[in-house]
């Protein structure tokens, strides 16, 4: 949460993209809200059509992709090295 | 101090007690007596105008004349240079021209909590890279 506020949102080079796997709105709602997630989410229901499910991920994990859609790092730590770079 | 930036940090220092946390900045006024939250929606280079969502979801246009140095430096370091982030209609068209952007921007299919529920959010930047993170409750 903090390197996404420190790193992230004052960064217009970069946006964090939270994307929900929770089936049910309720339960994403919950889990959002107990998080108190700050960032922007796809739902469930929208998570085709964003085009984000074609890299087949599992919760908990996250890639730094570039805007073409390519994965630049899966490794988190690689990916915030990366965005503290681009200021 | 200035009536208008007066009744603007007062609206960002009433927002910021008894609202959930948001993503935001603290931006100082220019004479650092007075600090309040919020998220930098647009940068109009040309006028030398901000617009900033505040903590209660209102957004506030104003001159960054009335901001700290500090605060008028972290501007144009980050935004000035950045077609992206020069306003509403730019980001939009820069989402537009990418990949991810513009199935991010123009179905809308983006959510963001809102109070005790997820409501429709746009992008307010078209950045070059995403962090795209996946989580759920189970």
């Amino acid at each position: 949460m903090e390197k996404y506020r420190k790193q992230i949102v004052p960064n217009a080079k970069v946006e964090l993209i939270h994307v929900s796997l929770d089936d049910e709105e309720a339960d994403a709602t919950k889990w959002a809200l107990e998080g108190k997630f700050p960032w922007p989410t796809v739902l469930a229901e929208h998570y085709e059509e964003t085009g984000l499910s074609e890299y087949g991920a599992f919760a908990g994990e996250s890639f730094l992709v570039d805007s073409a859609g390519k994965i630049v790092t899966k490794d988190e730590k690689e990916a915030f090295s990366k965005i503290a770079a681009l200021k | 101090m200035h009536m208008k930036l007066k009744c603007l940090l007062t609206i960002g220092i009433t927002a910021t007690i008894g609202v959930g946390a948001v993503s935001a900045r603290t931006w100082t006024s220019a004479d650092g007596s007075k600090k309040f939250e919020g998220e930098l929606k647009a940068f109009y280079k040309d006028d030398g105008k901000i617009t900033v969502i505040m903590r209660n979801g209102h957004s506030v246009t104003f001159d960054i004349a009335k901001l700290s140095e500090g605060d008028q430096t972290f501007l144009k370091e980050n935004a000035a240079g950045d077609a992206a982030a020069g306003g509403g209609d730019n980001v939009q068209e820069a989402l537009k021209a990418q990949k991810v952007g513009s199935k991010l921007s123009s179905r809308g299919l983006l959510e963001k909590i809102d109070g005790q529920k997820f409501a429709k959010y746009e992008l307010t930047k078209a950045p070059e890279f995403y962090i795209v993170y996946y989580s759920a409750s189970w």
